[in-house]
């Protein structure tokens, strides 16, 4: 049994507090990605769960046992390290063997998990060769193997492929998502690569200074983002936020864009019925407003500044009164309005985001 | 490419100073030397300068198995055996406790660390004289007062500050993950000392060994006050023969007595300077 569940944890150096009361229930067999800006605390957690860093408060459960003060050899977990951590010293066979070797397992077994894992990972024609001699591709498949052949039930990867370049992290990220589905354990991955979080994870914990601030699945977290933070770190170009005021009216939702236009937002799915209006802000993607506006019920005027071709995507970049804003669309519209153009964009109300000014959760 | 002409001159300078220090610095040298392959007769009309007219190495067994060190006449050969019983323990034992403790304070970080470490870091810079005291009693207290044990665990003691910082420092530059994946792994303390740090110490071990097998020969006082009659290394015993009272100064014996006390340490440096030189610039890089 593989479910992991974090209670109540508190983790400080010194005076300084890294993570407080922060609460993580884990399902066996999930993909769970942990993602937030450098210095957010996602290794520390990681680090919590592996048993590498003492705790200063809560528990950590594993399988339904209180592994809170276990050694990291005795919680199940097997580990890979963005600086990949293999021991120089030793070949890629005794990278493999070292942690077994130390567990006194039978010679016999250690060669049969070295045979299935190099041949799951190809590393098989490197066995003999010291880490020093490897690609930083190849380090890494030997990394996660080192992990594997521990059989353990819970994966741990501290941003296994920062380190790489971006196609070889296309390559192993989906190599990653083929190892989950095949063996079915459950994972926990610490990234600032929103990319990776999107493709990877069945679940994403979204963190911000040692806070989860939200827990869901990637579509969820893209589509409804539970507050502004979320909103503006997932997804790229990001999100458009426009300043407002929200009222209700006649038993309408009216939000009224800052020396702009008033929409109607009736058909937004509220998270709570609204009661009285106030400072808002309406956040919608890129990808969600339409130059050609169709029969959308929605629109907003926009300003063209700069126009920028992505490849499959296209990008204008533009203000809409005053407020900052990017539109995305096929770059087989074959549109390149001149700076300055003036347009009208439509957007629908099941696409768009409120959140309260202040407290910057969503409505 | 051709070197630049000012670039020639530039090298030529650096040459020439190198080649002047070097004659400075060994000009004493040779001036020992020479006169310890003199006899006394010779020695008193010529030069300090002018090479030996009939080289004799009179002198050098004289020094080594028959000059007078107070009432005993047996050379310096007591002092060099039991310098080598001194300074092997205490090299081994001090590195090795360096070593560990290097380890634990950058691995294992248990509590207290950065207090035993300011600690440490202090202790490297009193003078050592002021404990030499308290020393004395504290050893005759549990009977090691005047004893090999007793002289090497003073040298292990006072070896610790410098050894530890050197290990600690190190260790520190290694990457951390490396130590969390052995735990991960299953090591212990020992196993992952053992296995995975010691493997990786080759370079700060050399310069370990260097600087504590020098310094231990090299000392006087701690010899003098704590080795005890028995064990009187050889910087001590040479200081006896060389500052002897009686009769005239035999110039070719002190000479030849001060070149063997010190060409352990000098072979030492001769021998491994170049990793000397590359263990202190890993350790630097990486510190
Ligand atoms: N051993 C430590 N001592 C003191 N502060 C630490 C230590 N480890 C991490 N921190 C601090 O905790 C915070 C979170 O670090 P970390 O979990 O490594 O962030 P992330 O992995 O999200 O980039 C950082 O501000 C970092 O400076
Ligand atoms: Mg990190």
């Amino acid at each position: 049994m593989a479910e992991v569940s974090i209670e109540n944890l508190d983790i400080r150096f010194g005076a300084v507090s890294v993570l407080n009361d922060l609460n993580l229930q884990i399902a066996e067999g999930e993909f769970i990605v942990l993602l937030g800006s450098s210095g957010c605390g996602k290794s520390t957690l990681l680090n919590a769960i592996a048993g590498l860093i003492d705790v200063s408060g809560g528990k950590v459960r594993i399988g339904g046992e209180d592994k809170t003060d276990a050694e990291p050899k005795d919680r199940g977990i097997g580990m890979v390290f963005q600086s990949y951590a293999l021991y120089p010293q030793t070949t890629v066979e005794g990278n493999l063997s070292f942690g077994l070797r130390m567990a006194k397992m039978p010679k016999d077994e250690i060669a049969r998990r070295i045979d299935r894992v190099s041949k799951m990972l190809q590393i098989e024609p490197y066995l003999k060769r010291r880490p020093a001699a490897l690609s930083g591709g190849q380090r890494q498949r030997v990394a996660i193997g080192r992990a594997l052949v521990r059989d353990a039930d819970i994966y741990l990867f501290d941003e296994p492929l920062s380190n790489l370049d971006a196609k070889l992290r296309a390559e192993l990220r989906v190599e990653l998502k083929e190892l989950h589905q095949t063996i079915g354990k459950t994972m926990i991955y610490v990234t600032h690569d929103q990319v990776e979080a999107m493709t990877l994870a069945t679940r994403i914990a979204v963190m911000q200074n040692g806070v989860i601030q939200q827990l869901a699945a990637p579509e969820d977290i893209y589509e409804r983002p539970a507050n502004l933070f979320v909103a503006g770190f997932v997804g790229s170009p990001g999100m458009n936020f426009f300043s407002g005021h929200l009222r209700s009216e006649a038993g309408k939702a009216v939000f009224a864009i800052n020396d702009g236009p008033e929409i109607d937002v009736s058909d937004y799915a509220f998270d709570a019925p609204l009661e009285q209006g106030g400072e808002a802000v309406l956040g919608i993607r890129p990808e969600h407003l339409f130059v050609d506006a169709g029969d959308l019920p929605l629109r907003l005027p926009f300003t063209v500044k700069v126009s920028e071709s992505m490849g499959a995507d296209s990008v204008l970049w533009g203000t809409t009164a005053g407020q900052k804003a990017s539109v995305r669309f096929g770059s087989d519209l074959k549109l390149n309005p001149p700076r300055g153009s003036e347009m009208e964009l439509g957007f629908s109300p099941r696409a768009l985001s409120l959140f309260d000014a202040e407290s910057g959760v969503r409505l | 490419m051709r070197m630049s002409s000012e670039k020639t001159l530039a090298r030529t300078g650096v040459y020439a100073f190198l080649v002047i220090s070097a004659a400075f610095f060994l000009m004493p040298f040779y001036v020992m030397v020479v006169t310890s392959l003199k006899t006394m007769d010779e020695i008193r009309v010529t030069s300090i300068f002018a090479l030996p007219d009939t080289p004799t190495l009179q002198a050098w067994v004289t020094a080594w198995q028959s000059a007078c060190t107070g009432l005993n006449c047996n050379g310096l050969s007591v002092g060099f055996f039991n310098s080598v019983m001194i300074m092997v323990p205490a090299t081994v034992f001090s590195i090795l406790l360096g070593a560990v403790t290097g380890y634990a304070l950058s691995f294992w970080r248990p509590k207290g660390t950065g207090l035993i470490f300011g600690i440490l870091l202090v202790a490297a810079f009193i003078p050592y004289q002021v404990f030499i005291y308290p020393l004395v009693r504290m050893l005759s207290q549990v009977g090691l007062y005047n004893s090999l044990a007793g002289i090497v665990a003073i040298h292990v003691i006072f070896g610790m500050p410098i050894m530890v910082l050197l290990f600690r420092n190190y260790y520190a530059g290694l990457p951390r993950d490396l130590f969390s994946a052995a735990r991960v792994d299953g090591g212990g303390f020992w196993v992952i000392f053992i296995r995975l740090i010691l493997p990786l110490s080759p370079p700060i071990l050399i310069v370990a060994v260097i600087l504590q097998s020098t310094h231990i020969w090299n000392d006087f006082l701690f010899g003098l006050v704590f080795a005890g009659s028995d064990n009187q290394p050889m910087t001590v015993l040479l200081n006896n023969i060389v500052n002897s009272t009686q009769g005239e100064k035999a110039y070719n014996v002190n000479m030849a007595a001060t070149i063997l006390t010190a060409a352990v340490p000098l072979i030492i440096y001769l021998a491994s300077g170049r990793w000397f030189v590359r263990g202190i610039a890993a350790g630097a890089v990486k510190g």
